[in-house]
């Protein structure tokens, strides 16, 4: 796990994560695990607004936020972690969402990082994490993603959502496909319309999230996640459909070590 | 033949369905889009999305039988 990492103020009787700590499936020893991880989010849109707010609550040792938008007013509607005085200010929003964490919890660390997340800086972002929750709002940075965290060994959650349906699939490189396996290439520029033309539904990115940040603590306390499985979700039918993605063993990036992503044009 | 057919996000608000009964004498998975693609006007080919038949993940080359349940997916791309 990641250095680092400052003393955290426990509550004497362990109350404040009793609740995670007594699941069975996470225990004392998983909770502690998961107080002493470090996960980077980047993306600080309706997905990252969610993840970070269950990862703050459920005591991640250190956060790390990354990104290079400010607050605007079409935000207010799906990015639950920020308030109107944001909004006036236009404030970034990796710095607007890490005062709102500490207003959540004051033990852990908390890092935004207003940027652009390219080539030239994700290198040693990722290195910085245990883990990596994709929140990113076009394909050319997951296949960074991808790249940088297969070269890197660390493992990363995909999540996409779209108008009332998402997609979640947990990638741990060297164990399973990653993201080229499935997909070889990021869709072309335009060719399908982002979420700003064809709308995304609150519920269904905090649906998409609440599984990612599921999968990333099931990694931090247990090791598990169902890696390679890609689950589609549909809020408005309330469906999940789950599939096994077969590893590519022709695949560029996890099996040819061929990183063009993180080449800088 | 007589499949359903299963749509996520763009293509099945454009469909207005999100699973449609479907009847075709496509014989794959890649006949079966590039039919749909035609006729519904929808952005997809086969290098920037997937099929699933049945729940599993197929290659285009993937044969398609009567009562098959085809599902259509484009990588969502929000956050």
């Amino acid at each position: 796990m990641a250095t680092g990492i400052p003393p955290h103020e426990k509550a004497p009787d362990g109350a404040r994560y009793a609740r995670h700590a007594r699941l069975s499936l996470i225990g004392r020893a998983g909770q502690e695990k998961i107080e002493q991880s470090s996960v980077l989010i980047i993306g600080c849109g309706s997905l990252g607004c969610a993840q970070a707010a269950f990862l703050a609550r459920a005591g991640v040792g250190r956060l790390l936020l990354a990104d290079r938008d400010t607050v605007q007013t079409p935000n207010m509607a799906t990015q639950l972690l920020y308030d109107e005085q944001d909004l006036r200010a236009q404030a970034p929003k990796a710095e607007a969402a890490a005062r709102r964490l500490r207003t959540i919890n004051s033990g852990i660390a908390i890092e935004p990082v207003v940027a652009d997340i390219s080539a030239a800086n994700i290198e040693p972002l990722i290195g910085k994490a245990d883990l990596i929750l994709d929140a990113t709002d076009n394909f050319e940075t997951r296949f960074l993603i991808n790249e940088a965290a297969v070269k890197a060994g660390k493992p990363w959650i995909y999540g996409g959502v779209l108008g009332t349906d998402g997609m979640v699939m947990a990638v741990r490189p060297g164990h399973g496909p990653c993201l080229r396996c499935l997909f070889d290439l990021p869709p072309p520029e335009g060719r399908l319309p982002p979420p700003d033309v064809f709308g995304v539904l609150s519920t269904a990115a905090a649906w998409v999230a609440a599984l990612q940040t599921t999968q990333a603590l099931k990694a931090l306390a247990c090791g598990g996640a169902d890696w390679g499985r890609m689950h589609t979700l549909d809020i408005w039918n309330g469906t999940v459909t789950t599939a096994e993605v077969p590893r590519d063993p022709a695949c560029p990036c996890c099996n040819k070590r061929e990183f063009k992503f993180l080449k800088p044009a | 033949m007589k499949i359903k057919v299963k749509y996520f996000a763009l293509v099945g608000e454009r469909r207005g369905v999100q699973t449609d009964d479907y009847e075709t004498e496509a014989a794959t998975a890649r006949q079966l889009l590039r039919e749909i693609e035609a006729s519904k006007k929808i952005p997809l080919t086969t290098n920037i999305s997937k099929a699933m038949v049945n729940g599993r993940f197929v290659e285009w080359d993937e044969p398609i039988r009567d009562g098959d349940l085809v599902t259509l997916l484009s990588p969502f791309s929000g956050g």
